[in-house]
Parts: structure tokens; sequence; C-alpha cells
């Protein structure tokens, strides 16, 4: 078995784990490459088909290029797509333009989440966060237990052994995380020989391309002309700039994902 | 570059401050640069910051968590395993080793073997691992002496061997100023052999257990379009169709009538791969296991463990837990604690009668239901498992 295949295989290992061991889970869509794998895995756990809904958080700044992919893939994978809002915060003026970038992906992410877990009544959540994206994801478990709160307490979290994840019982619902083993360049490499559709706003047009994508005001593009996916790993084998460079929310400071992760940030 | 064909995870082991995130830091900065580091090259750079993100380690110069990191060399990924070598956070440094293929064990050049060295290797003995790389760290603290590491290699190797565990190599470094990690040093002209990283390339891959044949845990039942499928993951052996099947621990035949992926293909299944099937006969359900080949899986009430107890409250005869191994769940009772290994003296004692947190030992347990299990050295995904009070996770073991 190569490479690839032993990633794809964990995987979906996990993914049916945790549904199985979590009968109302959903699953996070962003629409970017990472949770668009995560889609395609859940359809090879689950034979061709998503079995529960599919999230996504709407924060109603995302580049407009991500609302028509979304709308596309939905109808051709035939997902069970739930939108979801924080629409008080939105009606209160939270934006990007106006707001710190913690404040802000706080509100409109983190509490929309919350909000969705409440009334789906959801026990587990999966989400596309890789180990390789940041040095605070590198810290996650595959299953990560959430007290309502939301609350991460890196460093205090239980176990994990093997692929026997935790129960915890006490917990209001796991996060669970079956892409935690992929780096960025893996995911490419995945994503072309999958043949996934991604988003054409990864590839380059008049010399730059998006890396990361997310929230338009908070996402710059990079000086790019990969306008494949082979082209983009091309790239990514001599790049020795972060994934998140272009990213807002990870220059305030250090330790702004630590902060917007342990407040329940995905 | 051609795309890494195999991967290895190394977990990095080691008391604490013997310099395991400094030395996994200045490998991946060293071969590449930048990423989620901690930032450009600088001068005074802390390479343990490529893996310390957490606030709290890096005010405290201190490892909190796991962690890993990814470097890519020749045809093979490495995923570069940080645990902590602190003894309350042992569960972090469980949680680690449980996710590596090879071990590596660093000891510092001024301090020399201390307990925790001691205990990650007993841990590293119970989960399984056959060999580690040492690595003695720090040797611009002894001088760059050879004396001194032919001492601690000599008591790196003897501990291993009396753990079970064979020492591949041991090289002689400074994770700090990178002498002997990813080339060869001018500081210790003494030693001719190859540097860390070379060593590590070395390293083994992992080989499923082909052995005993057919061992295939259900996972799940799922019925989608009239159709049922047996989803799971094939442990070992290789799976086609028309082949005939045990159901452990009912022992019923069914036979295998089709592979199911997404997108559909036909392939026989190979070991490691998560698949359906779709079988002819009596249903199994999650929990079963399907098997078959020259062993019978073994079908008991009572199991010999060896288990690293985590739990605050000590384990004793009597106690009860909810043991999980593969998909299966059982609840067992502790019948009797028969050993415990004194990690500082390397001796078994006897007839101790319970277990403290963190203590090693070899426990009897009974179940009330028929648990399904083989030996770890023979199938380690059927010979590993948890024990777990109120969904809480109390201890790791292997199967004896």
């Amino acid at each position: 078995m190569d490479r690839l295949d032993r990633l794809e295989n964990e995987s979906i290992y996990v993914i049916r784990e945790a549904v199985q061991r979590h009968p109302r889970a959903a699953v996070l869509w962003s629409m970017g490459k990472d949770s668009t794998t995560l889609l395609w895995l859940c359809r090879k756990a689950f034979l061709g088909r998503v079995p529960f809904p599919v999230i996504h958080i709407d924060t109603s700044f995302k580049i407009p290029a991500m609302y028509e992919f979304r709308d596309r893939l939905t109808a051709e994978w035939v997902l069970n797509l739930t939108v979801r809002r924080n629409e008080r915060a939105l009606a209160a003026g939270m934006n990007p333009a106006t707001h710190p970038t913690i404040t802000c992906c706080h509100a409109l992410k983190t509490t929309a989440l919350k909000l969705a877990v409440d009334e789906l009544g959801l026990n587990a959540v999966l989400l596309g966060i890789r180990r390789d994206e940041h040095g605070i994801r590198a810290k996650e478990r595959y299953f990560s237990p959430r007290a309502s709160d939301f609350l991460w307490h890196a460093g205090e979290q239980p176990p994990e052994l093997w692929d026997l994840y935790a129960s915890a019982e006490a917990a209001d619902h796991q996060r669970i995380h079956p892409l935690l083993h992929f780096t960025e360049i893996d995911v490419w490499r995945y994503i072309g020989r999958e043949g996934i559709p991604v988003n054409p706003l990864y590839f380059s047009q008049g010399g730059t391309r998006f890396r990361s994508i997310g929230c338009q005001p908070c996402c710059i593009p990079v000086t790019s002309t990969a306008a494949s996916v082979e082209g983009i790993i091309a790239e990514l084998e001599t790049s020795t700039t972060a994934e998140r460079a272009g990213r807002a929310q990870d220059k305030e400071s250090s330790y702004t994902m630590q902060k917007l992760r342990s407040l329940g940030y995905m | 570059m051609p795309t890494p064909l195999t991967s290895l995870r190394i977990v990095f082991t080691g008391h604490k401050d013997h310099g395991k995130s400094t030395l996994i830091g200045f490998i991946r900065h060293g071969l590449r640069p930048g990423g989620d580091g901690p930032g450009e090259a600088c001068a005074g750079m802390v390479y343990a910051d490529v893996v310390d993100h957490l606030r709290e380690e890096r005010a405290g110069g201190l490892t909190l968590e796991t962690a890993q990191t990814f470097v890519e060399a020749g045809a093979r990924q490495y995923a570069l395993i940080d645990v902590p070598g602190h003894r309350e956070l042992i569960r972090n440094m469980l949680t680690g080793a449980t996710q590596a293929d090879a071990a590596v064990l660093v000891i510092a050049a001024d301090e020399g073997l201390r307990f925790q060295t001691r205990r990650h290797v007993l841990l590293l003995s119970l989960l399984g691992f056959k060999s580690a790389l040492v690595v003695i760290n720090k040797m611009d603290l002894a001088g760059f002496s050879q004396a001194r590491f032919d001492s601690l290699r000599a008591g790196a190797e003897k501990l291993l061997c009396a753990n079970g565990i064979v020492p591949v190599a041991t090289v002689p470094v400074s994770a700090a100023a990178g002498d002997n990690v990813l080339e060869r040093s001018t500081r210790m002209p003494w030693y001719a052999a190859p540097p860390l990283f070379a060593r590590i390339t070395e390293l083994a891959l992992p080989v499923p257990p082909d052995s005993c044949g057919v061992r295939f845990p259900v996972q799940a039942v799922y019925r989608f379009d009239g159709e049922t499928v047996v989803a799971g993951r094939l442990l070992t052996g290789k799976l086609g169709n028309g082949q005939t099947l045990t159901v452990y621990p009912g022992r019923q035949e069914v036979s295998v009538t089709g592979i199911c992926r997404f997108p559909p293909d036909g392939r026989p299944a190979v070991a490691g791969e998560s698949i359906g099937l779709t079988v002819d006969g009596s249903l199994p359900e999650r929990g079963d296991v399907l098997a078959c080949g020259s062993a019978p899986l073994h079908v008991t009430r009572r199991c010999r463990g060896r288990i690293v107890w985590l739990a605050e409250a000590p384990a004793a005869a009597g106690d009860k837990a909810v043991l999980r191994c593969a998909t299966r769940v059982n609840e067992v009772v502790i019948r009797e604690v028969e050993e415990r290994f004194d990690s500082l003296r390397l001796r078994r004692i006897r007839d101790t009668g319970r277990l403290a947190q963190l203590d090693v030992g070899t426990v009897n347990l009974e179940s009330r239901g028929r648990m399904v299990l083989e030996p770890f050295a023979l199938t380690p995904g059927l010979g590993r498992f948890v024990l777990e009070q109120s969904g809480v996770c109390v201890a790791a073991g292997t199967v004896l």
C-alpha cells in the first residue's frame, strides 16, 4: 500500500468510527481544498454518499466564487447542505473592516458553529484541519472532546491511544479531525490523484492565486504562476513560506490561533 | 521531486529537557525551512519553537502536548513526533508514541539516564517497539568527550536490551548547534559513523503482520439503497470475492460476495484498507471479527495483559472497567495484579496487589461476555486495548 493509500484509509477509518460512535454527526464545509477533500473521503467511507448534514458556517464575507462552487458541488454530490450564520452579530454590524480579526472570527465562525451544534443537536462535528497547517493544530487529537462552552484545553487533552479514540462520555460533543495526518502537499497530491474538484481561486490568474481561502477581506493572494494541480505541487515542493501566510488572523500576534482555538475556533 | 511512496512516523522520547523538541526543530528547519515553524531563520533561533507552539510551552521552555511535524527526504516522508518528558504528562507521551512506527531515545550527555528515560523505555517496550535509535544529545556540555559518550551508550544499550528493545545505533549530537544531526560534525572527529538523519533514513518501514491470514474487525453495518454492507479495516491478509470467512465469536460462516469501494473497482483488498463487504450468510455486527487462515482466533472470557495504569486512584483486584479492543467492547473485572515493573531498578515485583498511577504491570482480566483477542505480538490490532471507567481512559495495554 503506498503512502496516499495509507493516509486515505486512515481517514476513512476515523470518519466511520466517528459516525458509528456519534450518530448525530455533521461535517463542516468551508469550500476550501481541505474540507472538500474531507467530503470526498466521507463519500468514500459511505460508498458514494454523505449520509449526514453538511454545514457551511457562512460569515457572509466569503469570496463570491466560493458560493458558486458550493452550489455547484451541492447539486453534483447531492449534499444535505445547511447554511448557518450568526445573524444577530451580522445585524449588529460585525465585520472584518471595523473589528479586530480575532473578534470577528470568533463571532462569525465560532459562535455561529456553537449555534449550529445546539440547534441541530449534534454530538460530533467533522472538520478538515491538518497538523501541518499550523503549530497549534499540530497538537490536536483525531477525537477532541468539547464541553458546551466549546473550550479547548491544549495540554490537558485526554490520551488518544492507537486508533482506540476516547469515548469522552461526559463531553457535549466531539470535534473529529480525519485529515490530521495530511500535509498541504499531500492534499494536493491526493486531489490530483483522485480528480477532486477544487475552487478555481486556487489557480493562478494574472500572476496570483489563493493558497488558503476564506473571507474576502482577510485573505491575500500570493504571487504564483501555478495554474494547475501539478503546478501547485511543483510550487509547494520548493516553497518556504507558511500556508496561512496570507491570512490576516495569524498576523495579529503569534498566539492569535491559540486564543481562537482555545475558545473553540475550528 | 517525486511523490514520496512511503511514510515513517518516528517518536522522540526521553527525559524532560534532554532536547527532543530542539532536535526535531533542527531537523525540520534544516530540511524544510519556514512553513508552519517560527518563521524565517534568524540568529538565536529557538529550534524547539518549531514544535512548541503553545504560549505556555515557549514561556516555560517545555513541551506540554505532543505535536507532529513533517519532512520529506528521498522517497520517504517522515512524521517527527514530539512528546513531553515530564512524569505528569505521560498520557501525552503515550498519545504520541502509539502513533509511531519507530522510536528514538534522547539522552542528554550532561544529565545521563534519568527517571523518565527509564520510564519511557519501559513504555516503549509495553507498546511493542522492538528497536530504537539512541541519541546522546548536548555533547557540547560534555566537552564532546568520547569517554562520556561511550559510557552513556553502554548504559542506554543495557537499559534497552533489558526491556527487549534492540539499540540499532547510537549517535552523539548537539542538537542546538546541529552537530551530527544532518551532517557529520567536525567537533567529534572520533565519531566516524553516519549522522543522525542518515540513521533515520535507514530505519525499517512498518510491515503489516501477514502470518495468520485474514483479520477483519467489523466497524459498522450499512444499509444503503437495499444493499447491506459490512464496513471495516482489513488488519492482515488479503480479501477477495468468493472467500469463506468465520465470524467470531459466534463461529458462523459467511462468504464474501463483493468488495465495496467508492468509486467501485472490484479489486481484492490488502492489509490496511478500509473497505466494505457484501456477504452471504448470517450478518455480522460491530465488534465481530471476520477471519480465516491456519490459526483460529482466541474467543475467551479471561486474558492476561500488560498495562500502564493512568488513573489517579490505584488499580486493584475487583476493579471494573470497559475493555475496548479494535471495535469490540467488553465489561471486564481485574481478577489479579500479578506483577509490577520497577522501571528504576528494572525489577519485577510480585504480589503487589495494586498498580499506582503510571505503574506498568501484568494483570489478569475476566469478562462476562466473550472477548475476541490475539497476542499483540501476533496481530497488534487485536492485541492492544484501552480500559475505560465512566468513559475515561484509565489504562493502555497489550495482550500477552
